[in-house]
């Protein structure tokens, strides 16, 4: 993609949006899984926007971290689902985190690795926090850095929805009172230790993925090739921090900085080498991984903030004042009604491609097929023939004086074909 | 005896339908019986015959092996031999009909004459790839409508007249112009010989030269009118667009082993046809006409995709289904390059089986309910868990899923086509969406959901014997999904030479055209 | 010499001797109670004639100045005509005694009837020919209306009689005209007039005049619509003899005419005999379409044959001729297997013309009706049968004749006329089920040609049995 800018463009253009939308129709499902799934879709939006904006590898990142707090989510909601006897619907929960005490327990761990939640600022040679919490954030510094604000704004919003329906969750399952069948919810029951051992162990990825895989995903370029078997060179020195960077690449070889001025100054590495050199190409002049770093402060903590919100509005609707949403819904039904249709997405493809691509079919079928080739063959074998059957049949009178004529006739044809075709002087 | 070989993997079903006919007498349990196993037997023994020559066909070699040769009629001579485009077609056909044989086992009907009429047949199809001679394939190739015809006619459903009629009428029509054209190169070119002897029509250039025809300006000359001639009968047979009307009432109507046949052989004559003559002998004009070809087959996958979306009878949406990957075939093969022409037969090899198993699919549900609606049906895999996995793989094989054959082929002819013209591979690639569509909707009307219909309530799972005719076509399924060389060393140097051969006539015209464009 | 001459028409004298003979013996003794015998006493001496004929030797005799001439075209000829007459003979001998048409009479006027082909085969003189066809027109003429109390019979012989008449007449007038023009009615003397854009109006006239005359002989169109009434209403024997032999004599002898007479102005004629030959092959195939009788279906199923055999006539090269031959050849013993299935159709005794007492005939009488479907895929012109080498020959004759017109109107027609004999298949095997089926028939005979003609359009096509070497030089002596 390195070298199709506009396929990239396009990426980017059309993935943003995914992350936005799919979190809105997280907002207000009430199937735990559905809620679960949408925000599978959104965190696949962030995904491709970073590979979008060329920082490959932080795509991978979040494919990796997200691999781990997503597969708890499920496995968790499904353990939720066995225990209350396959309900599904959050309606009908509430109450079960003394019913299901593991399952909360990896679940928490899952929202908190989801939604974001760690120390911003704080380096410690990584950024420490949950998974999600160190690839999501270097997804969106990554996207301000590409100079993609539509971009950048799009994903903070998604962080807040995320962390919004991820608490939302939460809240509706395990906290409050319980709703629904009083017998299901008398009879929840933790699940077996062959569904909570693999709970346990994604949760150890959940906490310590994003640390511990910071630098070959996310550190730079050298750290970033060494582990993707990626050619790259050092690049000279310039000033400061989010100033413009030179583009050349100099020596073949890394260096030591050259003794600067700061003691704080970052050697810069560049990619180099062609495509099929290593696992990944990135053309030298991509220096959005370098730039992701560099960006202002506010950048850095704005998922922070976003996530914070979400969990604060979460707590308001869901533990403070739980007639709030229903009042908000009832206020908003066309809203709501459009957020719980997921977009009417369906229908909309529906009427757009499924009705006309069978409409079409039968066109084809009906009027194609049947009136225009068959309609043709048998016009033929079982019109026009018959029809020179029936006048040959007419001809055929039984009487003698039509067979005499028509021999009287047919003489004179090949009279007149002859002297027109023959060698007539 | 080495040499023989083909003389008798083509006569030995027909020896068998001859013994049947004298020697059989009566339509009791005995006999129905006897007849039975003595086709089984013919086509079992006749497909162990053809694997001895499989094994000692050499890939390397791209002349003709086992040529068989025989003084005849008229100056002509019966010849057959195999290389390594027809190998496999001759593998195909006598590897489907033991399992023909095996699903019909069913029918009380005139068993005796039933059996005669699929040994002749057999006879006939492995005549059409074996032949070595113009006016020899010719016989086999028409002939194989005769009992075609009767067996559409007298065993097969509702509307059977005017299927069969049909099938015999559209098919000869196109085939006679194809013998006046026949005819024309034996004119010409002094000999029928395909292959194998030391004048052969693979090595005669027809005239090429523009020619006027009734104030139309012909370009490619006799070339293309010849090849416009073997098109028509081609066309027919492959089924293409727009003369693929036949087909679907031809397999409605059809028993379900006639339907088998039908799809997974006959249809490969007119691609087999395609890649003997057309390509090979009428270079120029399938130059010319090329980009015609290669539209009417991107526009069949595309209409007849759409139309299978909208049918209601299972056996039409798999016929529909079937013109739409012989559009593909005829791509494959008009992209006259050697991934195309590749990709083509295999195609066509794999479409075999998935067809035939297909149509087995389906005959599997017609012996219980006797309907082929698709409404009639749904939740099947409730109470008939075996065919709703083996309904499933090859549905996913149809749509072209990598790991089946049906992938390796669909592939192979649009990276071909893609070398040639992008629109029509982009407009051939979204038919494959649109055979996933219909596949896949068949499936879940039919097999997925929950069993709510009366009527089928106490429907039993496969037996034994159907389970055994599926065994074979689900080993090669997937066996030529994972590995595909099998097909594709065999044919591929042949199909080198013939692209070779391809161009080089082309350059060879080109430059004809341009020293007599500058001798003027 | 006369007597050199008379040893050239030897074996004609000796059948016509034979007829009188039978018919004095007959009128003398004890009249129709001599008509088997009789029967298969001509049977017998047609197959010894053809024999002989065939085993006479090679090369070119000519007799009475010119007249009639004795070469390998008039052989093969010859031979097929008594051989198709003799197989007729045979197989009508137990219809006509079952139904009381057998008189005495009978085999004498066919006898006749093949001397007269036979003179009309080696004529080469304008009054040979017209000898030769007004004995044979004459002895059929009287045939057709062989059964006297029925309607249809006499209609059928009245109507060939008067048509006949007037192509006989047409032809006469051709021929004075020919005379005229040319000087000298001898055939050898005729072509040295007739040079390729030399002839004059008058002369083309008088070709015009004589296609036409043996055009209603061949049953070409426009031509031919005696044909189906004449078929229908003759009895079915008669019907049988009508779709052979003397359709074989009519063709020979139009070749013979064409070639000896007019062989030089090629040109002149081929377009007329190219546009009969069209004419009649679409005709042939769109009439029978709807017919229900099954004779009159044999009566447009010949002239589309005819068709067929003129496209290879109309190539005017020795090849075209050869193929001709070979054509009807082939056709003869399809009919005759064909005709001896129609004689076989009865219903308590009764016959039966209409297609549909055919309704799954394949059911009682599994073996016949195999036989019948080669037969009649045969006559379609479809593989692997005979009939379709037949087609074969005639369209290669054609194509390197520059006709490729011809030959793909040709193949049209003969797709058209597919559908007609596919019916009969279809009443045969896959039609409705019906209470009353057909007669097994107590003839033993019949089957036997039924079966004997089946076997030969599979057989027939690894290895034509000589035939075609024998055309081959029939035509080479014809055309030279």
């Amino acid at each position: 993609m390195e070298i199709a800018p506009s396929a990239t463009g396009f990426v980017v253009l059309l993935r943003a949006p995914t992350a936005l939308l799919a979190a809105t129709v997280g907002l207000v499902q009430n199937d735990i899984k559905r809620v679960i799934a949408y925000s599978t879709c959104s965190q696949l939006g962030y995904m491709f926007v970073a590979a979008g904006v060329g920082v490959y590898s932080v795509a991978m990142f979040h494919l990796l971290t997200h691999a781990f707090f997503k597969a708890m989510l499920f496995l968790g909601a499904g353990s939720v689902i066995h225990g209350m006897h396959h309900e599904q619907d959050m309606r009908n929960y509430g109450g079960l985190r003394h019913k299901l005490p593991y399952t909360f327990w990896a679940m928490m761990i899952g929202t908190l690795a989801i939604t974001g939640v760690g120390i911003p600022l704080l380096y410690l040679g990584f950024p420490v926090g949950f998974a999600g919490f160190v690839s999501k954030d270097a997804i969106i510094e990554s996207a301000f850095a590409a100079g993609q604000g539509y971009a950048f704004w799009l994903l903070v919003v998604s962080a807040l929805f995320t962390s919004f329906y991820s608490w939302r969750l939460m809240f509706l399952t395990f906290y409050g009172k319980p709703r629904g069948n009083k017998h299901t919810h008398e009879h929840a029951h933790e699940s077996p230790t062959t569904m909570l051992a693999p709970l346990a162990i994604l949760a150890v990825g959940a906490i310590f993925a994003g640390m511990v895989f910071y630098k070959p995903f996310f550190g730079n370029a050298k750290y970033v090739g060494q582990y993707f078997g990626v050619p790259y060179e050092a690049q000279e020195h310039h000033a400061g921090e989010g100033e413009d960077h030179g583009t050349e690449a100099t020596e073949a070889a890394a260096s030591k900085p050259e003794g600067g001025e700061k003691a704080k100054e970052k050697q810069h590495y560049a990619f180099a080498g062609a495509p099929g050199q290593g696992a990944i190409y990135v053309a030298p002049e991509n220096t959005t991984l370098d730039d992701a770093h560099e960006v202002p402060v506010w950048v850095k903590l704005a998922p922070f903030f976003a996530m914070l919100l979400g969990f604060a509005t979460a707590w308001l609707f869901y533990i403070h004042n739980p007639a709030l949403p229903k009042r908000l819904a009832a206020n908003q039904q066309p809203l709501y009604q459009f957020l719980l249709n997921k977009w009417y997405f369906d229908e909309v493809y529906d009427v757009v491609f499924v009705q006309p691509a069978k409409a079409i079919g039968r066109f084809f079928w009906k009027r194609g097929d049947g009136s225009v080739i068959d309609g043709t063959l048998n016009g033929i074998a079982m019109g026009i023939i018959p029809f020179f059957t029936r006048l040959a049949g007419r001809a055929q009178s039984g009487y003698i004086f039509t067979y005499a004529f028509a021999m009287v006739i047919g003489i004179a044809v090949l009279v007149t074909w002859m002297t027109m075709t023959g060698g007539a002087q | 005896m080495d040499t023989q070989l083909l003389s008798i993997i083509t006569f030995l079903p027909a020896f068998a339908a001859l013994i049947l006919a004298v020697f059989l007498r009566g339509d009791d349990e005995a006999a129905q019986r006897n007849a039975k196993w003595l086709a089984m037997i013919t086509t079992s023994v006749t497909f162990i015959v053809s694997l001895f020559v499989l094994f000692e066909f050499d890939p390397n070699d791209t002349g003709f092996q086992f040529v068989v040769e025989a003084e005849w009629l008229l100056g002509l001579k019966y010849r057959m031999g195999v290389d390594g485009i027809s190998i496999l077609f001759v593998m195909l056909t006598t590897f489907m009909m033991p399992l023909v044989i095996l699903a019909s086992w069913n029918v009380t009907a005139r068993v005796k004459e039933y059996m005669i009429a699929f040994l002749v047949l057999e006879t006939l199809m492995l005549g059409v790839f074996m032949a070595l001679d113009l006016i020899l394939f010719y016989l086999f190739f028409e002939a194989g409508l005769i009992p075609m015809f009767l067996i559409i006619g007298i065993w097969g459903g509702a509307n059977r007249i005017y299927a069969s009629f049909k099938f015999f009428l559209y098919t000869f029509l196109g085939s006679v112009l194809m013998l006046v054209a026949m005819v024309a190169m034996f004119s010409e070119a002094g000999t029928t010989c395909i292959g194998a002897c030391d004048i052969s029509l693979l090595n005669h250039n027809f005239a090429s030269e523009d020619f006027e025809v009734l104030g139309l300006h012909i370009v490619g000359g006799m070339q293309t009118l010849l090849f416009l001639a073997f098109f028509a009968s081609f066309a027919v047979k492959m089924p293409m667009w727009p003369v693929h009307t036949w087909l679907p009432d031809a397999h409605v109507q059809a028993p379900t082993a006639g339907s088998v046949v039908l799809a997974a052989i006959l249809l490969k004559m007119g691609g087999y046809g395609f890649l003997r003559f057309s390509i090979p002998m009428f270079p120029v004009g399938s130059d010319v006409l090329a980009p015609l070809v290669l539209w009417m087959s991107a526009i069949a996958i595309v209409y007849t995709s759409l139309v299978a979306l909208v049918q209601e009878d299972m056996k039409k949406l798999i016929a529909y289904s079937s013109v739409a990957h012989m559009g593909f075939v005829t791509m494959g093969i008009f992209a006259a390059n050697q991934q195309g022409i590749d990709g083509a037969i295999f195609q066509m090899i794999s479409h075999g089986f998935i067809s035939g198993a297909l149509f087995l699919c389906v005959g599997v549900i017609y012996d219980r309910m006797h309907t082929r609606e698709i409404d009639a049906y749904g939740g099947l895999v409730n109470r008939m868990p075996a065919y709703a996995l083996i309904f499933m793989l090859f549905t996913m094989a149809n749509v072209g899923l990598p790991g089946t054959s049906g992938f390796v082929g669909e592939f192979l002819t649009l990276m071909a086509i893609f070398q040639v013209d992008t629109w029509i591979a982009a407009v051939a690639t979204s038919g494959v969406i649109f055979s996933a569509a219909y596949a896949l909707w068949l499936y879940r009307r039919v097999v997925l959901g929950d069993l709510i219909k009366e009527s089928l309530r106490s429907i039993t799972d496969m037996t034994a014997r159907e389970r055994w005719t599926f065994a074979p076509l689900v080993v090669m399924t997937l066996l030529l999904g994972v590995y595909p060389a099998l097909v594709l060393d065999m044919i591929g140097p042949s199909v080198a030479a013939l692209v070779e051969n391809y161009e080089v006539a082309l350059e060879a015209a080109d430059r004809a055209l341009q020293t007599a464009d500058a001798s003027n | 010499m006369i007597s050199a001459d008379l040893t050239v028409i030897l074996p004609e004298i000796l059948l016509a001797v034979f007829a009188m003979l039978g018919l004095l013996v007959a009128v003398y003794t004890t009249k129709d109670r001599l008509g088997p015998t009789l029967v298969w006493l001509t049977a017998l001496v047609f197959v010894l004639l053809a024999a002989w004929i065939g085993l006479m030797g090679e090369g070119t005799r000519v007799a009475f100045n010119g007249m009639f001439i004795e070469d390998g075209f008039a052989r093969f000829s010859k031979v097929a005509i008594l051989l198709s007459a003799a197989a007729v003979l045979v197989m009508s001998e137990g219809y006509m005694k079952a139904r009381g048409l057998l008189r005495f009479e009978y085999p004498v006027l066919v006898a006749l009837a093949a001397v007269g082909m036979m003179i009309m085969v080696s004529a080469g003189d304008l009054m040979a020919l017209y000898m030769g066809l007004e004995l044979q027109s004459l002895a059929l003429y009287v045939v057709a209306a062989l059964r006297r109390d029925s309607v249809k019979s006499t209609e059928a012989g009245l109507k060939y009689f008067v048509l006949g008449a007037l192509s006989s007449g047409l032809l006469l007038y051709g021929a004075s005209l020919v005379y005229g023009y040319a000087g000298t009615t001898l055939f050898s003397g005729i072509i040295t007039v007739a040079q390729s854009g030399e002839t004059s109006v008058g002369l083309l006239f008088g070709i015009v005049f004589l296609v036409a005359g043996l055009a209603f002989k061949v049953s070409a169109v426009p031509f031919h619509m005696w044909t189906p009434d004449v078929y229908e209403g003759s009895p079915t024997p008669v019907t049988a003899f009508f779709a052979t032999a003397p359709k074989v004599a009519a063709m020979a002898l139009f070749a013979r005419l064409l070639h000896d007479a007019f062989g030089q102005a090629v040109g002149d004629w081929r377009q007329i005999v190219a546009l009969l030959s069209i004419l009649s092959m679409f005709l042939g195939g769109i009439a029978a379409i709807g017919q229900t009788n099954i004779k009159r279906l044999m009566a447009f199923s010949s002239i589309a044959h005819m068709g067929y055999a003129l496209m290879g006539l109309a190539a005017g090269t020795a090849f075209g001729v050869q193929a001709m031959l070979v054509y009807l050849a082939i056709y003869v013993t399809m009919n005759v297997g064909t005709f001896a299935f129609i004689l076989m159709m009865s219903k308590d005794g009764a016959p039966v013309t209409d297609i549909s007492a055919l309704n799954m005939y394949a059911r009682t009488n599994p073996g016949r009706a195999l036989a019948m479907l080669v037969l009649l895929f045969s006559l379609a012109g479809v593989p692997p049968m005979l009939g379709f080498f037949g087609k074969l020959y005639v369209l290669r004759a054609a194509y390197e004749a520059d006709m490729v017109w011809l030959a793909i109107a040709g193949v049209i027609a003969s797709v058209i006329g597919a559908f007609y004999y596919l019916r009969i298949v279809f009443f045969m095997y896959f039609g409705d089920e019906q209470t009353e089926q057909l007669d097994n028939g107590s003839s033993r005979i019949l089957p036997i040609f039924l079966m004997a003609s089946a076997i030969i359009m599979v057989v027939g096509i690894a290895n034509m049995f000589g035939v075609e070497a024998a055309a081959q030089a029939a035509a080479g002596a014809l055309v030279n």
